[in-house]
């Protein structure tokens, strides 16, 4: 062999292992796109319909919203699983019931102390809560969701501090922005 | 210079065991996956997997998900063996000094 021809294999090699691990765990970067375009379209909505002081209606836009998170996130592990069983596309059910547990708790949290009463409380312990689950998902998986877990966290708790009265714009184009931007990415480069 | 293995060498089963290795060890690629991935037609990576399982280099497991087949392919511990004493061996024939 040549080493012309041998820099061509080694090259082809390497090219074919990333695209095998980049295609067999990708998905993740589309469960991120898929609710980070889900929180644009939400938190923009609940800032305009608060605007419109027409709260009764954020609930019938959040609603579908998530409806249409959990079906499109059961589709997407559904073909995941189909494709390749890797470590992530095998846990992704286990990975299901774990958001769907971060859930519940802060249904009881909200319900306990209340937190019905106050929007921005509910909100905020509501983007606290997905941010630590993206922290704690990146432990097991990829850095990247950790960064932009910790990202989410901070932002919320600034916004929610010094900036109140743009909590929900923030988080809709910084959070929500995040989320796709970090998906696009881990989309590209493998996450 | 250094000796290839004659069941890696070939190029399309070169590809197939870098797309298995390329994936964590324990995971494993449904077939259509692969073949996609490769861009092979059902008969020709059939074949070659065939060769692959022969030599112990990969693992080929037809199973049912409801009513339809499924058939998981994965590398072997001695197959990502063989296939990193390959790489060493291109390795070795671009850099023979370093070695």
């Amino acid at each position: 062999m040549q080493p012309q021809d041998v820099m061509d294999d080694l090259k082809a090699i390497r090219q074919i292992m990333e695209r095998a691990r980049r295609a067999s765990d990708g998905f993740g970067g589309w469960f991120m796109v898929l609710w980070g375009v889900i929180w644009f379209l939400g938190f923009t909505g609940t800032h305009i319909l608060l605007h419109l002081q027409q709260d009764e209606a954020i609930n019938w836009l959040w609603t579908p919203l998530n409806a249409l998170g959990v079906l499109g996130s059961v589709w997407l592990g559904i073909r995941m699983a189909q494709r390749a069983r890797t470590k992530s596309s095998s846990l992704w059910t286990s990975i299901l019931f774990w958001w769907l547990a971060l859930a519940a708790f802060d249904g009881v949290l909200i319900w306990q102390f209340r937190l019905y009463t106050n929007g921005l409380h509910m909100a905020l312990l509501i983007v606290l809560t997905i941010a630590l689950g993206y922290i704690q998902f990146g432990l097991f998986t990829h850095w990247s969701i950790s960064t932009i877990g910790l990202f989410l966290g901070l932002l919320a708790v600034i916004l929610a501090t010094w900036l109140p009265a743009y909590f929900n714009l923030g988080i809709a184009f910084l959070g929500g922005g995040a989320m796709i931007g970090g998906g696009l990415w881990a989309l590209r480069y493998g996450g | 210079m250094p000796e290839l293995d004659p069941v890696i060498h070939q190029p399309t089963r070169l590809r197939i065991m870098a797309a298995l290795v390329g994936l964590d060890e324990g995971d494993r690629a449904d077939f259509i996956f692969l073949r996609d991935l490769l861009g092979l037609t059902d008969g020709n990576l059939s074949v070659h997997l065939q060769r692959l399982e022969e030599a112990g280099y990969v693992r080929v497991e037809k199973t049912f998900i409801g009513r339809r087949p499924k058939t998981w392919v994965w590398a072997t511990p001695k197959g990502r063996a063989a296939f990193a004493a390959y790489v060493d061996a291109l390795e070795d024939i671009l850099y023979p000094q370093e070695r």
